[in-house]
């Protein structure tokens, strides 16, 4: 093996590794054990042990509805961000376009430009249009926050693809419609799959942007467990965030076993 | 075989089918974005240079007196200064804890490099407001706080460590909100510096923490520059972590935009602050960008070829 | 340049990778002043050897001796050894002034003898007017001899050089390959050279070192190895070779006649025993000849199959009549294929050659 660093270096960098692996996994850590404590109060140390929290939560009519809210804005987010931006990544990685750095740079905007101010701006605009209904605005700014990381998945993933492959498809007489069917597309999935999953998780866990435009009737998860979070101090909150970070896990999971964490993060 | 010359080509052609297609194929997107970023923004940002009237409208006279009280009014202009504070901090600590986690997963053995990955990305795809919730319950001020509860059993705990409602605790829960962001890039850089040049280094007599600073590090400054400017726009630009963590002395930007247009209903001062962050994610960024291009072009220049 | 040509001795010298063995107890002394390459395919633990010495890889068991001083336990940074790398491995960042001068740096050399040593390198190799540019700015021969200067300046012990032309272009690696053997021998510095091209192991070294599943299989002069070769593994990778086994027919006054079960005979120096023997010819010692000539004391009929015209060989592809194959190369004198007698695909030849082409190798 070709380490690059020194035995002392080695034992230095790991170190330092592990104790900040163990800050990472910390607070995590705290909030899983306590949603297993049988106290009425979610205080450390967790005393106990009881599946109690987990039943009630998952009991809780309102919780299953902010559940379903949130699955179902996440999936159609991630499928309309997939609509938008496949064809555009496309067009920008295939063909010579004219200004694509700036297109590109513009579809990729909504990553550096603050969500906190993506979600007002839009709740201000849509108000003034008189367009209430808060399903389509939650809609419209989830696919917002998405659209750029699906860009930026399916452009890694195109950049990736063999194009000897392509062209060899198009000697042995492959119409080009039929190139990208059979040799193209297969070679993307995999990322493209991974993006879509990354996409569902920015959706699923998003705040700064529902916290605009939720209304009472419409409530994803993450407003439903911050407006818990004033009234309620059993570890009840402490299981619903549990359930958040298990899907946060199965994502991750989902991630390394579809393209391998270190390229679905581009290293 | 003609003997004549074909004209050269002109530089304008007619539009090919491809070029159509690619524009219906970028139309969506882009038109999208247009809509409901770029107008909607342009919107809420030019409030800021407008007043606010009591029927709650935000309409003309033009005036810079938002960003007057936003910059100078001491109430204002703290929150202002705590929140560059805050991200400043919160990048140079996140910088710290990154390097090492980043040199692990570019060099240590596939194993170790895949299992410090997966730790390291894991929380990114757990929702800040539960992370900010873990750090609630970690940094608590009474006994109840799990850092002051370790620190009474090992004996420390004379009197509990109070950082919870301050801007300490906003930068402690956002350096473990942001520290993937900065891990991931410079990991990349490192991954990308060819093996044999840190080998040359050590053969031509450097030590190791020698080979680190005069080549290993040199080398990884686009991965830095990139994960500090990505930190340090987020950090300014946050909202929930303050929230839950800051209380009033640790309140940042993003409170106080959501405050105003809440609670005070003023969206003419919600117009300038959300400017003003506005701003400070893109300075943070093309600045970042800028800088590195700036030093590329500068070494060429110096070396010679053009 | 240089200090004091010194030699490097290595003794007993192994590397496990858990249960693979990558160098397997290797044992050889090269001489103070002498550039000896390491040769052999893929994988056979001449990188590895190299790295040992360099103190990149450590050892898991032997020693390394340089100029008698053991530096196997020495770490890599003290070792003052120069290398060049396959990519050069020049540090981007710096300009190829700063490149030369990091080895001086580090050994807290004086900002003007630096800045002379620095000069006196490029000269050397011929690059002072490149010293402010950045190593993207320079061909692939200039970043070598780059990486060459910033190497030499140091005043190594010892200079490794792993594939360091490998990645030029034929025209290039040539050129190189004549400059860096001048370079050596005015320098009179000891060189080990890892390599998997036989022309350049023949062209720079002194001695060779074929190397095969982590063992020493020869050393020795190119000529040595060339005409000498060990067994049919060394006959086989250094040139082409012609393998063909007999069995003793009867002793001759001048040695042991073998007989081919192809149909051939061949004059070997005397062997004892019944055991078929291996004899290896190289292809540009068979000449041909027309069917009907008187057949010859030491040769073999053959049935032409291919002939490849290249220029100054003609090379004609043969089998014999029990089907193993025969190699030729016909000396092209007056630049036309005559040599080659005008043989055609499906003619029948007498592929003949001097008792002396036949050596005896082990079959291993």
């Amino acid at each position: 093996m070709r380490g690059r660093l020194s035995a002392s270096g080695a034992v230095l960098v790991y170190g330092a590794g592990a104790l900040i692996l163990l800050f990472i996994m910390a607070p995590l850590l705290v909030v899983v054990s306590l949603s297993f404590s049988a106290a009425p109060f979610a205080v450390f140390p967790p005393r106990g042990f009881t599946l109690e929290w987990f039943g009630r939560v998952i009991a809780d009519e309102e919780f299953q509805h902010a559940f379903i809210v949130s699955v179902s804005l996440a999936v159609a987010a991630t499928a309309a961000s997939f609509a938008l931006g496949m064809p555009a990544a496309y067009a920008l990685n295939r063909w010579k376009v004219p200004g694509a750095q700036v297109m590109e740079a513009i579809l990729l905007s909504p990553q550096i430009f603050p969500i906190l101010i993506t979600g007002l701006a839009l709740l201000q605009f849509m108000a003034r249009a008189g367009l209430r209904d808060a399903e389509m605005n939650l809609f419209i700014g989830h696919v917002l926050i998405t659209l750029p990381y699906l860009v930026r998945t399916i452009t890694a993933s195109l950049k990736l693809v063999d194009r000897s492959l392509e062209e060899a498809a198009l000697t042995l007489g492959a119409s080009p419609w039929r190139v990208f069917w059979l040799v193209t597309v297969p070679q993307i999935i995999p990322g493209i799959a991974a993006g879509c999953l990354f996409s569902f998780m920015i959706s699923f866990d998003d705040f700064p942007i529902s916290l605009w435009l939720a209304d009472a009737q419409t409530v994803p998860l993450p407003i439903f467990l911050h407006s818990s979070m004033s009234r309620i101090f059993d570890p009840s909150i402490a299981a619903m965030s549990t359930l958040m970070i298990l899907t946060g896990v199965l994502a991750v999971i989902g991630l390394e076993k579809l393209v391998g964490l270190r390229r679905a993060m581009g290293i | 075989m003609s003997a004549t010359a074909l004209p050269a080509p002109r530089g304008i052609s007619l539009p090919s089918g491809k070029a159509v297609a690619s524009l219906l194929m970028l139309l969506p997107g882009l038109a999208f974005l247009f809509a409901f970023l770029v107008l909607p923004s342009l919107v809420l940002l030019g409030n800021g240079f407008m007043t606010q009237h009591q029927s709650g409208d935000v309409a003309p006279p033009f005036s810079l007196a938002n960003f007057d009280r936003l910059l100078f009014s001491p109430a204002y202009q703290r929150t202002v200064l705590l929140t560059l504070k805050v991200a400043f901090v919160t990048s140079g600590i996140t910088l710290l804890l990154a390097y090492p986690l980043a040199m692990a997963i570019a060099y240590a053995r596939p194993f170790f490099s895949r299992l410090t990955m997966v730790l390291v990305v894991a929380p990114l795809v757990v929702s800040v407001l539960v992370r900010s919730y873990g750090w609630q319950l970690l940094l608590g001020n009474s006994r109840t706080g799990v850092l002051n509860w370790l620190l009474e059993g090992v004996g420390l705990g004379v009197t509990p460590v109070k950082i919870m409602y301050t801007e300490w605790a906003v930068v402690v829960a956002s350096v473990h909100v942001f520290l993937p962001l900065m891990v991931l890039p410079i990991a990349t850089s490192l991954t990308r510096i060819n093996p044999a040049i840190n080998e040359a280094a050590r053969m031509l007599g450097a030590a190791p923490w020698r080979a680190f600073l005069r080549v290993t590090l040199p080398l990884s400054i686009p991965g830095l520059t990139a994960g500090i400017s990505i930190v340090f726009s987020l950090t300014a630009a946050s909202y929930i972590t303050p929230a839950m963590l800051g209380g009033t002395r640790g309140a940042m930007l993003g409170n106080l935009l959501e405050q105003q247009v809440t609670t005070a209903y003023d969206w003419a001062m919600g117009g300038a602050i959300a400017f003003l962050m506005v701003a400070i994610a893109l300075l943070a960024n093309f600045g970042a960008t800028w800088l590195i291009e700036y030093r590329q072009r500068a070494r060429r220049l110096a070396s010679g070829a053009h | 340049m240089a200090a004091q040509p010194v030699d490097l001795a290595l003794s007993g010298l192994t590397k496990h990778y858990g249960r693979n063995v990558a160098v397997d107890s290797v044992t050889l002394r090269i001489a103070a002043g002498e550039m000896v390459a390491l040769l052999g395919p893929s994988g056979c633990g001449k990188t590895t050897t190299l790295r040992m010495v360099a103190g990149l890889v450590e050892p898991s068991a032997g020693d390394i001796l340089i100029g008698g001083t053991p530096v196997t336990r020495v770490p890599v940074h003290k070792r003052n050894i120069g290398m060049l790398f396959q990519n050069y491995a020049l540090f981007p960042h710096l300009s190829i002034a700063q490149n030369v001068a990091f080895g001086l740096q580090m050994r807290g050399v004086g900002r003007a003898e630096t800045a002379k040593r620095v000069a006196d390198a490029l000269a050397l190799v011929q690059l002072g007017a490149f010293a402010d540019r950045l190593p993207a700015a320079l061909s692939g021969g200039q970043q070598q001899r780059v990486a060459l200067a910033r190497a030499l300046v140091i005043e190594p012990t010892l200079l490794l050089l792993d594939e360091p032309l490998g990645a030029l272009d034929k025209n290039l690696r040539e050129s190189m390959q004549v400059e860096l053997r001048q370079l050596q021998r005015r320098l009179g510095i000891t060189a080990v050279l890892v390599t998997h091209d036989q022309e350049e192991a023949m062209t720079l070294a002194d001695r060779i070192v074929i190397m095969r599943g982590g063992r020493l299989e020869q050393v020795g002069t190119p000529e040595e190895i060339y005409s000498q070769p060990a067994n049919r593994f060394v006959a086989g990778f250094i040139g082409a070779a012609n393998f063909l086994r007999g069995t003793v027919a009867g002793q001759q006054p001048d040695g042991t006649m073998l007989k081919l079960a192809g149909g051939g005979q061949l004059l070997v120096p005397r062997q004892e025993g019944g055991a078929p023997v291996l004899v290896a010819v190289r292809p540009e010692a068979i000449d041909l000849s027309p069917p009907d000539a008187p057949a010859p004391p030491n040769g073999t009929p053959a049935v032409v199959e291919q002939v490849v015209y290249r220029g100054q060989m003609t090379h004609v592809y043969m089998r014999l009549d029990d089907g193993e194959p025969l190699l030729a190369y016909v000396a092209n004198r007056a630049g036309g294929a005559q040599g080659a007698s005008g043989a055609q695909p499906g003619d029948r030849v007498l592929a003949s050659w001097l008792p002396a082409g036949n050596k005896i190798v082990a079959d291993q």
